[in-house]
């Protein structure tokens, strides 16, 4: 009787949570799909989102990651010279004359790498603001940078972007031959 | 009969398997609960992180919610697979005390298994079609396919010697990953039919595997292994089972912590869910030590269980003794409650009532399946379910 009883007040409780969870929005999968790419005439490998499609040699667009139709880039790229010359382009690249104190430094698979966030105008991206989160790092003769740029709001409307895309894309870059 | 004690041997002794078939049951059925929870937060949440396969995309998760809510589904298949090796052994040992011939029992597992794979082809995949997010492929190697090939193979194994099982068992641990080649390899593979079926998982909309027959053959052999543990002295076997489950995540650390052999892909990152987040397609190492490792300490725990625990796990060991019944219903199941409840999907915490109300449907009918099948003839087919 008492485990009939106990099962009748489960079963309704279970189907009042069930009544109130079928309507709720559309959950989040709290994941992102990665895959590897490899890209013998840049030297390097690594990995990014699997809806991202590849623009350039090493650059990436992802639309699906932003929000409300924004596009996010993922830049991924090898230059066969030292950093300040990378530093250099990168900088002329985003109307800015040095680069701000590295917020972070961060141990990846194959680099130590320095990280900065800015705010900047890009070059050929239109008159708004971009964030853009840089990675730098320096092999034998070569340097390595990984940007993540974004238009502010979707950067601020997808939380994943740092941790999962650029955060991932930064710890799994290796140099390819 | 009753002896002169006034004890019944017969009954004692099947007390007694009962009370050493309890663990194994209830670890079963605790598993089968939590693969429910990754296939209620497929077709009802619409959540489930995408392919995990070896040598393409991989999931990385951002919530530590849907990574946990994943990881612990991740016992259930090396779970099943073992579990079943051990089984297989139990099974074999007593009906040839019952005079069967060894030819019986591999005709027995031929049988069974052929029907396995069969379910697999011809009413798993139905269900993967219903899935809500879509299904695009042809033919599908899932779960089933492989218990049902590792269980045909297994039975050819089951009169081995237990050095030759070990053996067998470790050869097929370090071969898995000398089968799935560093990044370099990654497009130069090629996904044929045999290579999809039996080594490698992978493939195309045509044939698509993620449990080739090959890489979960260890996972039988230990447990085949292990039966003949069980077998001797169950209350042995489950303390070194204790002492295995510890060795093996001792070891997983080590593994995963060089992120060199043993992982088949390079870790995704530093972060303690990637650390957790080893390649399950195929198993690697470091995937097979953490969920046997766990497998393992929480089968010796269970079998440490008191009568009032016992009781309180019963409804584990009613799914337990009903696997594949559970295993067929439940899907149609989740994608009927998917269907009707929340069609367009909804958030993670609100799938797990949803997975509980599945489970609260399945109980009385997997209660009434298992005394149905147990008083089946032991050649029954219903007894296969």
């Amino acid at each position: 009787m008492k485990r009939r009883l106990f099962c009748g007040i489960l079963a309704t409780i279970l189907l009042g949570l069930t009544g109130c969870a079928g309507s709720l929005p559309a959950g989040d999968s709290g994941s992102i799909a990665l895959v590897p790419f490899f890209d013998r005439d840049l030297g390097i490998g690594g990995v990014v989102p699997v809806t991202c499609s590849e623009s350039a040699p090493g650059n990436f667009e992802c639309p699906s990651l932003a929000a409300d139709g924004g596009m996010a880039v993922i830049v991924q790229q090898a230059y066969p010279g030292p950093r300040d010359e990378l530093v250099d382009l990168v900088l002329s690249q985003v109307s800015l004359e040095q680069l701000p104190e590295a917020g972070g430094h961060y141990r990846g698979r194959a680099f130590n790498w320095d990280l900065y966030s800015l705010e900047v105008q890009v070059k050929d991206a239109g008159p708004d603001a971009m964030h853009v989160e840089l990675a730098l790092a320096e092999g034998d003769a070569t340097s390595y940078f990984v940007a993540l740029v974004t238009p502010p709001e979707v950067y601020e409307a997808h939380p994943a972007l740092f941790e999962t895309v650029f955060g991932h894309a930064v710890y799994g870059l290796v140099p390819w031959e | 009969m009753m002896s002169e004690h006034g004890k019944d041997p017969a009954g004692e002794k099947a007390q007694s398997k009962a009370s050493r078939l309890f663990a194994v049951d209830s670890l079963r059925g605790l598993i089968i609960v939590f693969m429910a929870l990754d296939h209620a937060n497929l077709f009802v949440g619409q959540n489930h992180a995408a392919s995990e396969i070896w040598d393409g995309a991989y999931p990385v998760y951002y919530d530590a919610l849907a990574f946990l809510t994943r990881l612990v589904t991740h016992l259930a298949a090396p779970g099943f697979f073992f579990l079943m090796g051990a089984g297989m052994l139990l099974f074999a040992q007593s009906r040839q005390a019952r005079g069967w011939s060894r030819w019986a029992v591999i005709r027995h597992f031929l049988v069974r298994g052929a029907l396995l794979i069969a379910l697999q082809l011809l009413i798993v995949n139905r269900a993967w079609e219903l899935s809500p997010t879509g299904w695009e492929l042809d033919m599908y190697i899932g779960v089933l396919f492989a218990l049902g090939g590792t269980m045909i193979l297994g039975s050819l194994l089951l009169w081995l010697q237990p050095i030759y099982l070990w053996a067998l068992t470790l050869i097929l641990f370090v071969g898995i990953e000398f089968l799935h080649p560093g990044l370099g390899m990654w497009n130069a593979i090629q996904h044929d039919p045999a290579n999809v079926i039996l080594l490698r998982p992978g493939g195309d909309a045509a044939l698509w595997s993620n449990y080739p027959i090959l890489p979960w053959l260890e996972l039988v052999t230990f447990g085949l292994a292990f039966g003949h543990w069980l077998r001797a002295d169950a209350k042995r076997a489950y303390s070194r089972a204790w002492k295995l489950g510890v060795a093996f995540l001792l070891a997983f650390v080590v593994v995963r912590s060089l992120d060199g052999f043993g992982n088949v892909r390079p870790r995704m990152s530093n972060s303690w869910i990637d650390f957790l987040n080893p390649v399950k397609y195929p198993p690697s190492m470091a995937f097979t030590l953490m969920t046997m490792g766990a497998n393992l300490i929480l089968l010796s725990a269970l079998s440490r269980a008191r009568e009032g625990a016992q009781r309180l796990l019963q409804p584990l060991a009613v799914f337990g003794r009903a696997p594949l019944f559970f295993y067929l219903l439940h899907l149609f199941l989740y994608a009927g409650l998917g269907y009707l409840l929340a069609p367009s999907g909804t958030s993670i915490p609100a799938v797990y009532p949803m997975w509980l109300l599945g489970l609260l449907v399945l109980f009385p009918i997997c209660l009434w399946y298992g005394g149905f099948k147990h008083r089946q003839s032991p050649g029954s087919v219903l007894r296969f379910l």
